[in-house]
């Protein structure tokens, strides 16, 4: 028996009869997003990366955003609030935090 | 001091006697080895301080011959310890001079001690050489174990003097696995300024490879953080590091050197729990991480 090689092929999403495909579902949006996330908590230059160009930060991580995604990131986020709120969590990556009690 | 290890060592008297040999030769020295011997406690180098003890009561090694041991272990790491320091440029400037004949010092009382109760003839001499010689060229490379080579004199040394040669490999394999376990653990530890003073470092060379591999050490900082935020890199360090400490007890439990064994055993143990306690920190943070992306919007607040 053959196969056909279109049948076999990866298919390309989103496409014109399925144009709602994710390309991550819940927990792989939930990782990816932590992915980003930590990059930007630990590297100033990948923080302002992220904000001006999601799309070309996040493929550099090998993160393809969805739509929906890099809408959220350009319009929704506070950027300005963000990096504020995330000082806190820097601050606990000092790793004699975590040990000054052993 | 953890229970198991020996009551036989008093590290007061041990370095009373170290700071009598320096000063009997550089009286203006005393104060300058006070102040590193300060550093060389037998909780940190518990390997360093208490193996000749051990070894002395596996061997039923007459008591006298066990505390040279101890001597030339506690002069040979204040020798290698000023050596590294020296190296690393951590000594002040207007003490490097003194810091080096210190070093030179350290080193040639240790050799002494072996030399009082080992004829020219013997193997030591050239087991000695090799061990020097293999920590001088490796120290900061990655073979983990060579960073132990000096420590090995005085394993080899009282299998010889007990007659026992034939177990030596063995205990070579244990120690090797220890200070491999211990090095590991260091370099955790150690990791950032490491990385900052450009010397290798088996964590970070894990998760960005060698330095020629590199970028700047603030990418690579950036890289190693961001692994331990989102990857299982400080469990998989860790386990590697108490894998190795279980592997060197079970070897030294097969010897019957029961106080390495149980030494060894407790770290991995402790170790193990250090790592999950670190390894949840940076995981926690990432997931704090990823909520205030996912929820610091313009139109609400993250928690």
């Amino acid at each position: 028996m053959t196969m056909d090689q279109t049948e076999n092929s990866e298919p390309v999403y989103p496409n014109p009869t399925n144009p709602e495909h994710e390309r991550y579902g819940f927990m792989e949006r939930e990782l990816a997003f932590k992915l980003l996330a930590s990059h930007a908590m630990v590297d100033a230059g990948f923080f302002e990366y992220l904000r001006k160009d999601p799309v070309a930060a996040a493929a550099h991580l090998h993160v393809a955003l969805e739509p929906k995604d890099i809408e959220y990131l350009v319009n929704e986020v506070d950027w300005d609030r963000l990096s504020e709120m995330a000082e806190p969590v820097r601050a606990s990556l000092k790793l004699e935090l975590v040990t000054n009690s052993w | 001091m953890s229970p198991m290890l020996t009551p036989l060592l008093d590290r007061d008297e041990i370095s009373a006697q170290v700071l009598r040999r320096v000063a009997g030769r550089e009286p203006r020295l005393e104060r300058l080895a006070v102040r590193h011997l300060a550093r060389l406690t037998p909780d940190r180098w518990t390997i360093e301080w208490h193996l000749p003890a051990w070894l002395g009561r596996r061997f039923e090694l007459e008591p006298a011959f066990v505390e040279a041991l101890v001597q030339a272990n506690v002069l040979g790491l204040l020798a290698i310890r000023l050596e590294d320091d020296l190296e690393d440029g951590e000594v002040a400037p207007s003490e490097i001079a003194d810091t080096r004949v210190l070093a030179r010092l350290a080193l040639d009382l240790a050799v002494g001690e072996y030399a009082a109760r080992f004829g020219a003839g013997s193997p030591l001499w050239t087991f000695l050489d090799r061990s020097m010689a293999e920590w001088r060229a490796g120290a900061s490379g990655i073979d983990l174990a060579v960073r132990g080579a000096p420590l090995k004199i005085a394993g080899f040394a009282a299998c010889l003097q007990a007659d026992r040669l034939d177990l030596w490999p063995t205990l070579e394999r244990s120690l090797d696995g220890a200070v491999t376990a211990l090095v590991l653990y260091d370099q955790f530890c150690d990791w950032e300024a490491d990385l900052t003073a450009g010397r290798w470092n088996a964590f970070v060379a894990s998760i960005v490879g060698g330095p020629r591999r590199r970028a700047s050490p603030e990418r690579d900082r950036a890289m190693v953080l961001a692994a331990m935020l989102t990857g299982p890199v400080v469990r998989e360090h860790f386990d590697r590091a108490v894998r190795a400490a279980r592997d060197a007890a079970a070897i030294a439990d097969d010897l019957e050197v029961s106080e390495l064994e149980a030494f060894l055993t407790s770290w991995a143990a402790r170790t193990s729990e250090q790592g999950a306690q670190v390894a949840d920190h940076y995981q926690h943070a990432g997931d704090q991480a990823a909520r205030l992306l996912l929820g610091t919007t313009t139109g609400g607040t993250a928690t």
